[in-house]
């Protein structure tokens, strides 16, 4: 199956199972992968996917009220699956608002691919997660006494557009994602197939932290940062 | 252009008809007959480009049929080897409401609805939409009405695939009639967000308020991203996804995220035009990431900060349409049967039920 017909098939899925608000956009994602894809490379984004969140846990404010994640999503990536690294360049970003007596009340959330040429001394794993982001600019007035510094990178398995709506129906649609996503062999099977080609090379760097060979810092650096060579290799 | 117009005003108390004759337009007044089938004749007999049809007849009580039993004797002529002519339809915004709005199941009979006031503030443009219908006519009697011929009339830039649901309904061996194919690229394509967009959506989507400067910063889009189509004479749309990936390639990053005036910055930086204003938002906290047009105040607007409107198209194809709450809460856009449509009433109201409205 491609990777136009996989997001087909999710659109699909999640159309029948509303579980999100305009999934059409995943198809018209699926319609930029036949027009741009080459024979190695293909590209494709989305935005403005909705999830209602409807029973959020804990939430801060307390009374807020018609929460929804949106999901955006920036995939360009090579066409060979046994890629050790899949993907060129990478953007999910993950904005959740909802709405309170005081005006609209919004997080964000974003997984980028790091290409290693960042300037700044922060810690910059390839695939990591980031809270805030350009998304909460608006509302900086509207913090409290929270108080935010650039966050830390925090390494992560990449996600292409599959992976993200996954991960977004897990992290905030939970007792759905239990009950009618891993309970859908046709849902398991694309997502764990999209599992084995976005994270086979992100395991295999990880894991060669415990590798004996000189080499295996090179391996694992990018992915890792935090680890520091052995001495004696 | 020869018109055949039907109403139950008498063409001498009919100040459409006098600004027709007046521009020159071919206008023929067709007698209303009790039997349908004769006024059929008598508009076959004159073998009229268009048809221009008085949505209520039965007023003057000459007789007892809607517009809708005419137009379908004339549709059900063309399916039996007449030649197949646009039947559009007008008449005043009031009866629209009470009549047709309400009545769903006629709307595929016509090609086109005017409001008959707009229509006379804008006779040019009327005229416009009137000539280019009976183009599109005869693009689909020549370039064949199935969805191959569909797709071929809106004559996509290279480079586009169109979702393949689009025209799916004229996808069957043997031909459709060309009247369902017109009416299909007016009500489904062009009037529709997705693939094209007009000019409020565009500027929306830009960031910008609609003015001279931003109109000389549309003109600057490419080329390709201008619809072409049938029709395009009438209805001024862009291809999305062209602008949609100029746009990317100017700024490297999805313009989705990118806030109204950052996106003027950028626009005037790359493209050289001046004076542009970035759109405001309805409310000062609504986010400038606008993506669509409130259906209510027909402006710019997040989709964060609106619900899904019921005006959206039913082909899961299109955009959705969308009410910004402000909007919703106060029943902006209600005089127009514009609401928060059924998927998104719960959200809708759990924000109200907070809000107190």
């Amino acid at each position: 199956m491609g990777r136009a017909t996989e997001l087909r098939r999710l659109a699909e899925f999640l159309d029948r199972r509303r579980l999100a608000d305009n999934p059409n956009e995943l198809h018209k994602a699926a319609a930029m992968i036949l027009s741009s894809a080459t024979e190695s490379m293909y590209s494709y984004r989305f935005d403005s996917v909705f999830f209602n969140i409807d029973e959020p846990r804990h939430p801060i404010p307390r009374g807020v009220k018609g929460v929804r994640a949106e999901l955006r999503v920036l995939v360009e990536g090579v066409l060979d699956d046994g890629a050790d690294d899949q993907f060129t360049n990478l953007n999910v970003n993950i904005v959740l608002s909802g709405n309170t007596t005081a005006g609209k009340a919004m997080f964000s959330w974003h997984l980028d691919r790091d290409d290693g040429q960042s300037k700044s001394n922060e810690l910059h794993p390839r695939y990591h997660f980031q809270h805030a982001g350009r998304e909460m600019r608006a509302q900086e007035e509207d913090w409290g006494l929270s108080l935010l510094l650039d966050s830390p990178r925090l390494m992560h398995p990449p996600l292409d557009g599959l992976l993200a709506v996954d991960f977004v129906l897990g992290a905030y649609l939970a007792k759905r994602y239990q009950s009618e996503c891993l309970r859908d062999p046709t849902y398991v099977n694309m997502i764990s197939k999209a599992q084995r080609r976005s994270w086979t090379g992100f395991a295999k760097a990880i894991a060669s932290f415990v590798d004996a060979d000189a080499d295996w810092h090179n391996r694992c650096f990018p992915y890792w940062p935090q680890t520091l060579p052995r001495s004696g290799g | 252009m020869k018109i055949a117009v039907v109403d139950d005003v008498a063409a001498d108390r009919n100040p459409i008809y006098a600004r027709l004759i007046e521009r020159g337009i071919d206008a023929v007044e067709i007698s209303l007959n009790a039997d349908v089938e004769k006024v059929a004749d008598d508009i076959e007999q004159i073998d009229p480009d268009c048809v221009l049809l008085d949505f209520v007849l039965t007023e003057s009580r000459r007789v007892r049929f809607r517009s809708h039993v005419l137009a379908r004797a004339l549709r059900d002529r063309a399916l039996d080897g007449g030649r197949p002519m646009p039947v559009v339809l007008y008449s005043s915004a009031p009866k629209f409401k009470q009549f047709y709005d309400t009545d769903q199941t006629s709307h595929e009979l016509y090609d086109y609805r005017f409001d008959k006031e707009q229509m006379q503030g804008d006779l040019d443009g009327a005229l416009c939409i009137l000539r280019e219908l009976r183009r599109a006519y005869n693009v689909f009697i020549e370039a064949g009405s199935d969805r191959a011929g569909l797709i071929k009339a809106l004559e996509c830039p290279a480079g586009i695939v169109l979702d393949n649901r689009m025209g799916h309904r004229f996808a069957g061996s043997g031909s459709y009639p060309v009247g369902e194919l017109v009416g299909y690229c007016v009500r489904e394509i062009i009037e529709q967000p997705h693939p094209l967009v007009d000019e409020k959506l565009l500027a929306a989507r830009l960031g910008v308020e609609l003015n001279e400067s931003s109109r000389a910063l549309i003109a600057k889009l490419p080329q390709e991203a201008v619809y072409r189509g049938v029709c395009c004479r009438a209805f001024e749309r862009w291809w999305w996804q062209v602008v949609d990936e100029f746009l990317f390639g100017l700024s490297g990053e999805p313009f989705r995220a990118i806030f109204a005036p950052e996106r003027v910055e950028l626009l005037q930086k790359k493209l050289l035009v001046n004076g542009l204003v970035a759109a405001s938002p309805i409310q000062e906290k609504y986010q400038t990431t606008f993506w669509s047009v409130c259906e209510g105040y027909q402006r710019p607007v997040d989709i964060n900060d609106a619900f899904v409107a019921s005006n959206s198209s039913t082909e899961a194809w299109h955009d959705r349409r969308y009410l910004s709450i402000d909007a919703a809460l106060r029943g902006v856009g209600e005089e127009r049967s514009v609401f928060v449509d059924a998927s998104d009433e719960a959200r809708f109201a759990e924000v109200k039920d907070l809000l107190g409205a």
